[in-house]
């Protein structure tokens, strides 16, 4: 009686850490979210009022994913589409600060294919400076 | 018995009876008397240019908060739960919703209303006021429990707590939440229902 038992522990192990996997990849991501963008951009990035945008547009997301990793770095001056005031910057996050935060952001909304390190060195280089502060 | 358990029930009921909010803020005995600091009398402009006083918060209630429109951190949270209260208790027609600006350089009238727009508040009892100095800052902020001081190392360039005060038709404080805590937030309404349905108030 007790070895289908001790096999069927060992499966559910199995099967709850294999189900953790995808969440526990984003985790530093969703601290960072949460640390600096979750206060005006709200936990579910749903935005606040026409204050502060929701990031929940994907197409409008998709089609400037190439210019992401510059404004969450160095902020944004200029008004988008909506949005009362500049958003700050974060000099500080490194690219993999950045590809952590921006495909936790993905996984939960956008769901487009995940940054890769080198593609954000890459969009890095290309920042145009009359849109940031 | 039956008697025992009647008086277990009196007196049951008795202590459970809910003691109304106190006073807040400090207090003076005079002659046997007791003063209970206020907050202060204020002639501010509002967003459209409307003049709050004394005069225009004869009557009601008001919760009050302190804020700055470029502000990153603290205040977006706190003018959620502002904006919660307000819907929670928008079927009371005797309360006003006052949130200062402690930044007197960028936040000007056409700023704050800029703000207010944006912030899609449908009551006209909900003020974003205009402080125009920064000796007005601090000595109403003080007079309302909050810290609203410049500090360059702060998020925004403001170190100011992010309270949520409740007031009473005599200026006296009565509550207060941390408004970035939305815990802390359901408390104080609860607080706020409770002071609006006592009988002496």
């Amino acid at each position: 009686m007790k070895k289908p038992i001790k096999y069927i522990f060992i499966l559910m192990v199995f099967l709850a850490t294999s189900c953790q996997m995808p969440v526990l990849t984003y985790k530093e991501g969703k601290q960072l979210y949460e640390m600096r963008c979750a206060s005006c951009h709200g936990y579910q990035a749903e935005g606040f009022e026409k204050l502060y945008p929701s990031l929940q547009d994907s197409s409008y997301i998709v089609s400037h994913r190439d210019q992401l990793p510059c404004w969450v770095k160095h902020g944004i001056r200029k008004k988008l589409r909506h949005g009362f005031t500049e958003m700050p910057s974060n000099e500080d996050y490194t690219p993999s600060d950045l590809a952590n935060l921006l495909n936790y952001i993905n996984s939960m909304i956008w769901h487009m294919k995940p940054y890769t390190l080198i593609e954000i060195e890459s969009d890095l280089t290309k920042c145009s400076p009359e849109e940031n502060l | 018995m039956k008697l025992f358990i009647i008086f277990f029930l009196t007196i049951v009921l008795v202590a459970c009876k809910e003691k109304s909010l106190p006073i807040l803020g400090h207090r003076q005995e005079i002659n046997g008397q007791t003063f209970y600091s206020k907050v202060p009398t204020f002639q501010l402009f509002d967003q459209d240019s409307l003049v709050i006083d004394s005069n225009s918060l004869a009557g009601y209630y008001h919760i009050a908060c302190f804020f700055f429109s470029s502000c990153p951190t603290i205040c977006p949270k706190v003018m959620r739960s502002m904006k919660h209260l307000e819907n929670e208790l928008k079927n009371r027609n005797d309360i006003q919703y006052l949130c200062f600006s402690i930044d007197h350089k960028r936040d000007s009238i056409p700023r704050l209303k800029e703000y207010y727009q944006r912030l899609g508040i449908e009551s006209k009892q909900f003020h974003l006021l205009h402080l125009p100095n920064q000796s007005d800052v601090k000595s109403i902020s003080e007079k309302y429990m909050s810290t609203a001081l410049e500090d360059p190392d702060a998020p925004g360039g403001f170190d100011h707590s992010g309270w949520i005060l409740l007031v009473d038709k005599d200026r006296h404080l009565r509550a207060y939440a941390n408004g970035t805590d939305e815990q802390e937030v359901k408390r104080l309404l609860k607080d706020i229902k409770k002071l609006m349905n006592e009988k002496t108030n």
